[in-house]
């Protein structure tokens, strides 16, 4: 493989060492959620609506506890009634009034697949009959599945007391629409008027799930004193333990998360659904309960991300320039409010300087399961419409597309509409790289086409902590909190080697529990190899400070008379007397002798996250035939501020990228009009094979972020942003029509490329 | 009903289970041998995390009933290394990073070997193919396939 | 999955005894296995055939006899197949995946049930599965459904691929039973939807396919099996077609069409192949053939595409046929 990456300044940062949790997962060693086993386990199970909307006249159990080897049943009257309260969870807000009622339905099922009740019992044959002997009386309420109907004054009402946050003066009566959120900024008229061309376009794009391969699974084992374990497949157990403790009303401190292996979560495994069933469950049953989904629940009940409707309309000079920009993007919450309609509009016209922008977004909700964080939640959905606008506008002023989000790209100290001022960003950069990309110049065949588009994610940072103990022979131990998906631990530990001069290998990192270290966000949000990044040096730099106190303590000499260099502590100059140079290794053998253990421990809350933007290109071939859109070569180009691991790096650019390609090509939610959801299972929700993909080619760009000790941006995420507009882009010049509906799955592909003759 | 006695070789020793009639092969790996590596990601033949060898063929040991191991030979992602020996296809996917969470990576590396024992010098397309039955859902296949592909060159002495 | 007893056939005859008594065959599984665990299958008696001794496939002159229980990737690979049919191994290894054309059998890829959501969504209404429940396809979600031998009672397609290559093929099969042995075109074992779906295929009461035979032919080079589908593999057909074409110096002496994809069951296009006869190999030939494969086709509101999809792939196959080398 070509190495893209600079040579680097650094021993360690920007090498590609195995990753210490390697070897464990390729040998089938490591635990995942479903993996683990307790003596005397029972099975939990899950009663879910059959109806996408209906209320609950009645849940009788009594049938089923009665039944031999049923132990627990919990249903919504096992859980105290929330107050409405927003908290944080990702760059999502979810409230906990929906929350208790998402774990467990209480006055009303509103989607099917919605949780009603969960069993305890000693075998799944047990378990399974348990559920068919819950009898649940419904009340079948009509139901409204797409999110323009759910707007409608006469759409069946999910709840009757929601009044739109956001207008004034405040609506009287209720709706589905939540929220309504707007970002402004200069005056939008005044910039249409200065314009010599204007596109207007609406664009549709489905629901789509994250499609982590491993289903949702915990074990939970509460003691007669309230004491509680659980282990989880997580992407932030800190969290979870909040939510769940809130929910029980148990102390925090009770509860005491480890987080297993995850396999994946883009997002999706920040939510909690059998967590707080499982530890009810168990609490009552006396005995440990595992609960593990199947693939169907996991499609009908958790994650998916929003499908939306995006209006863009947008304006230029004829010398490029965008003059005037404005967005309408209305996105499903699902069942619940808190779509990610916030960040769609953040993101929208992110990519661009531009002095006129109004974006209006609403958050409505509709009977599906609630939304899940998914990959950059919301952006790619507001992105994939601006970005075809862009593409258009490009093509209708006869400029090359490059160059005109050249012309018009955001850059340091850009206001972007949503509020901020870049700092250095790395959009510009990314733009020449495309540019002088081979992939750029390279020639096309027949019925192939190229397309490129932009994308941004802001990144967050946030309550982290971090445990480095140098053991007393030298090797050390790194603690962190933020689960890690794709390569964390590798990253942290080479910040580690890096300031503390060791080789990589001797630092042996774990994620630890809940109750072994303090607080930490979850991975979400890009956020942990930049904020655990930092929390790791500042340990590392302790342990660096520490070293030089005991090393002067041992030589008798004031503190400010040794120095550290080049992985030893030594006397600084002359006068401090000389003595032998200690390394690290030295110095963990006399830590007993000089103070006790040596410990870095940094607890923070990490703040300068800063933005990554990226600009893919895609070649599609598209048979005029068939309509089948094949993608035949591909190119992810991304700042990453600094690549910490660039293999783990060019991973998230190349699973981003194709988690994008299906969003584009193939994957959607699809209902029937009984509201129910008819593609269930991985054979007909078609996340991309291995043969429907080209190589992804990756460019690393690096323009360091000035707030992180080695320049870090979160990358996890922007690398979903940019695929379907570029896909878009890509198909329009392959077929000469232009989509505005994904995904762009062969029928519709066909079906308009023959009303534009050109099939 | 009553169990069934299953009498069969898992990763070359003998072991014995009992089963009911309606326990796949995964089921019987998991949770009677707690031989995890094989993973449930579908239970339906879609994903292909529960890949296992069953008499040197790969097949999705959730679409195998656990009575029908009854006499023959399973591998499992657990026999694959020998002693402190990775196989080079574990060590080449550890190489290029051609993993990101790890869950589908006991199936992908399983089916690998497959390829690798009847096509010592696959092309890339058909590397593709052949993983078709394998969802990952982390890392695009790039780096899958690349690692692959080297470590066919490696086994092949190429 | 609902508990079931299992027995292990020994020899042929075992097997049909069991089957008489009320057990149903299992062989690769793959279907089945996945069906009970989702209860659309509800077995209380299952008779393992795996062990029984047909599994073996040779040629005869230059036919192929292919044992029932033959896997789809022996099958797929076997020389004798590459060498008189590829397009079996063409239309073979476009079906599935790896791990499950190593455990299904040819026997039971002709007796797959259909990929109809509707059949696996247990709440709701499907009269192939439950007669007389109705059809949630009619009205529903039906973008992948048959536009050809469908009923008011069904719309769901046959799922198999190298089924359509058989049926192309002329192949036949060997069915044994309690009435003893009978062979039969391929094309015959399947029914239409009619009023009643759920009756599927022409077996009677514990017969067991042992072999499908399919006879040597002037098309055997010429011969190409062209599926579309949303994924490039691992996938259904959306449109499918198997193209079998004789020639003498650019002229078709004869054709044979079959589609997948698009009925209710793999569907011979006759009309299209008597068009042909005696034409050039041309793409107007192709095209005026083709459209002759809409004749009495029906479409719902979610598959009219296929109206147009058909014709075009067929004529796509017959393109691919004709330049094979």
């Amino acid at each position: 493989m070509q190495e893209r990456v600079k040579k680097p300044q650094f021993d360690v940062v920007g090498t590609r060492p195995v990753r210490p949790d390697g070897v464990d997962k390729v040998t089938g060693r490591a635990k995942y959620g479903a993996d683990l086993k307790m003596a005397g386990q029972l099975v939990g199970k899950v009663l879910r609506s059959p109806h996408a909307h209906a209320r609950i006249k009645s849940i009788d159990v009594s049938k089923a506890l009665a039944l031999p080897g049923v132990k627990a049943i919990v249903t919504r009257d096992d859980f105290a009634d929330q107050a409405s309260e927003f908290v944080p969870a990702g760059e999502m807000l979810i409230n906990y009034r929906d929350v208790v009622r998402n774990i467990l339905a209480r006055e009303k099922v509103l989607y099917e697949g919605h949780a009603i009740a969960a069993v305890a019992a000693i075998s799944e044959k047990a378990a399974i009959a348990a559920l068919d002997a819950i009898k649940v009386d419904y009340e079948v309420l009509p139901h409204v599945i797409d999110e323009i109907e759910a707007m409608k004054a006469d759409a069946p009402l999910l709840q009757e007391d929601m009044i739109t946050q956001g207008v004034t003066p405040a609506p009287t009566k209720a709706s589905n629409v939540a929220k309504r959120v707007e970002f402004t900024l200069g005056d939008t008229a005044k910039g249409f008027a200065e314009a010599d061309v204007i596109i207007e376009r609406e664009f549709k794009t489905k629901a789509v799930h994250q499609g982590y391969i491993e289903p949702h699974a915990c074990l939970a084992s509460v003691s007669e004193d309230g004491s509680a374990d659980l282990w989880t497949t997580t992407q932030g157990h800190w969290v979870k333990r909040a939510h769940c403790a809130k929910l029980l009303g148990w102390d925090v401190t009770k509860i005491r998360v480890t987080s297993s292996e995850i396999g994946g979560g883009f997002g999706g495994k920040t939510v909690i659904y059998l967590e707080p069933l499982a530890l009810a469950l168990s609490k009552k049953a006396h005995r440990p309960v595992k609960m593990v989904m199947s693939r169907e629940e996991v499609f009908k009940s958790t994650g998916p991300t929003s499908g939306g409707t995006v209006r863009v309309k947008m304006g230029a000079k004829k010398d490029g320039r965008i003059t005037a920009a404005e967005g309408e993007i209305i996105l499903q919450a699902g069942a619940f409010q808190g779509s990610p309609v916030q960040p769609a509009c953040m993101c929208a016209f992110a990519n661009y300087d531009l002095e006129n922008v109004k974006v209006i977004g609403f958050d409505v909700v509709s009977n599906r399961p609630k939304v899940a964080a998914y990959r950059a939640p919301g952006g790619p959905i507001s992105t994939y419409g601006v970005e075809s606008v862009v593409d258009e506008l490009a093509e209708q002023l006869g400029i090359d597309p490059i160059d005109l989000r050249l012309k018009n790209a955001a850059k340091e100290g850009t206001k972007a509409a949503y509020g901020p001022k870049f700092g250095p960003v790395g959009l510009v950069e990314c733009l020449e790289a495309a540019k002088e990309s081979d992939h750029w110049k390279a020639p096309l065949g027949p019925n192939q086409g190229r397309g490129i588009a932009a994308g941004f994610w802001f990144n967050i940072g946030g309550e982290t902590t971090v445990s480095l103990q140098l053991n007393e022979d030298g090797t050390l131990t790194l603690m962190a909190g933020t689960p890690d998906i794709g390569g964390l631990r590798a990253s942290l530990c080479m910040m580690a080697a890096e300031e503390l001069k060791v080789d990589v290998h001797k630092i042996r990192p774990i994620i630890a529990d809940t109750s072994s270290l303090g607080y930490n966000f979850l991975t979400g949000g890009s956020r942990s190899a930049f904020s655990s990044g930092m929390a790791t040096v500042e340990a590392a730099r302790s342990i660096v400070k520490q070293a030089c106190q005991r090393a002067a303590k041992l030589w008798e000499i004031p503190e400010e008379a040794v120095t550290w260099e080049d992985g030893e502590v030594r006397p600084a100059g002359e006068n401090a007397g000389k003595h032998k140079p200690m390394t690290l290794s030295d110095i963990g053998k006399i830590a007993g002798k000089t103070g006790g253990a040596i410990v870095g421990y940094a607890a923070i809350s990490a703040q300068g996250a800063a933005p990554s933007f990226g600009v893919h290109i895609a070649d599609t071939e598209v048979d005029p035939g068939t309509g089948k859109v094949t993608v035949t070569r591909y190119t992810a180009i991304q700042d990453a501020g600094r690549a910490i691991h660039p293999s783990y790096v060019e991973g998230q650019f190349q699973g981003g990228a194709v988690q994008g390609i299906g969003w584009a090509l193939n994957e959607e939610y699809i209902y029937g009009p009984d509201g129910k959801l008819q593609n269930a299972g991985f054979l007909d929700y078609r996340v991309p094979v291995a043969s429907d993909l080209p190589m992804i080619d990756t460019i690393i760009v690096e323009v360091p972020n000035p707030r992180h000790p080695y320049g870090v941006r979160g990358i996890g995420e922007t690398p979903i942003v940019p695929p379907m507009a570029a896909i878009g882009a890509s198909v329009r010049r392959a077929s000469g029509v232009r989509f505005f509906e994904l995904p762009m799955s062969p029928p519709k592909v066909l079906k308009a490329m023959k009303a534009a003759g050109k099939a | 009903m009553a169990k069934h006695h299953v009498t069969t070789t898992v990763n070359g020793d003998p072991v014995e289970y009992l089963c009911e009639s309606e326990q796949t092969l995964l089921d019987c790996l998991r949770d009677e041998l707690d031989l995890v590596g094989a993973k449930e990601g579908c239970s339906s033949g879609d994903c292909g995390a529960c890949s296992v060898l069953l008499d040197g063929r790969l097949v999705c040991s959730c679409l195998v009933l656990g009575v029908e191991a009854e006499g023959r030979s399973v591998e499992t992602i657990e026999g694959m290394a020998q002693g402190d020996e990775l196989h080079p296809l574990q060590r080449k996917f550890l190489e290029h990073a051609a993993l990101q969470c790890g869950i589908c990576t006991p199936g992908i590396l399983v089916a690998a070997k497959a390829l690798l024992a009847k096509n010592p010098d696959p092309t890339e397309t058909q590397v593709r193919y052949w993983l078709a039955g394998n969802l990952c859902r982390c890392t695009g296949y790039d780096k899958i396939v690349r690692a692959v592909m080297d470590a066919a060159a490696e086994m092949r002495g190429a | 999955m609902i508990p079931f007893s299992l027995q292990k056939a020994s020899s042929v005859g075992d097997a049909i005894a069991a089957a008489r008594a009320g057990a149903r065959y299992i062989a690769g599984g793959t279907t089945l296995v996945d069906l009970m665990r989702e209860e659309v299958e509800q077995p209380d008696r299952l008779v393992d055939i795996n062990a029984l001794p047909l599994k073996r496939l040779q040629a005869d002159g230059d036919d192929l006899v292919i044992g029932a229980l033959v896997t789809m990737s022996a099958c797929a690979a076997h020389p004798d197949v590459k060498r008189l049919q590829p397009v079996i191994s063409e239309a073979l290894l476009e079906g599935a995946s790896p791990q499950l054309r190593n455990l299904a059998t040819m026997g039971g890829n002709l007796l797959q049930r259909t990929r109809c959501p509707y059949f696996r969504m247990l709440d709701a209404g499907c009269n192939k599965r439950t007669p007389d429940s109705g059809c949630s396809a009619m009205d529903g979600y039906n973008g992948n459904h048959a536009v050809l031998g469908t009923s008011s009672h069904c719309l769901a397609t046959h799922a198999s691929d190298v089924a359509v290559a058989l049926v192309a093929l002329d192949a036949t099969m060997q069915v044994l039973g309690p009435n003893g042995e009978r062979t039969f075109p391929v094309e015959d074992l399947f029914r239409l939807p009619g009023t009643t779906p759920h009756l599927e295929h022409t077996l009677q009461p514990g017969e067991l396919i042992t072999a499908i035979r399919v006879p040597g032919g002037r098309y055997a080079p010429r011969a190409r099996y062209l599926k579309v589908r949303d994924r490039s593999s691992y996938e259904f057909a959306v449109v499918s077609a198997a193209a079998l074409l004789d020639l003498e110096n650019g002229v078709i002496r004869e054709a044979r069409i079959a589609c997948g994809g698009v009925g209710t069951k793999p569907w011979r296009m006759r009309a299209c192949e008597q068009a042909l006869a005696g034409r050039p190999a041309d793409r107007s030939s192709f095209e005026l053939a083709a459209r002759l494969s809409l004749a009495g086709a029906q479409a719902r509101s979610g598959n009219k595409f296929k109206m147009e999809l058909m014709p075009a792939t067929i004529v796509r196959a017959l393109e691919l046929a004709r330049d094979v080398p």
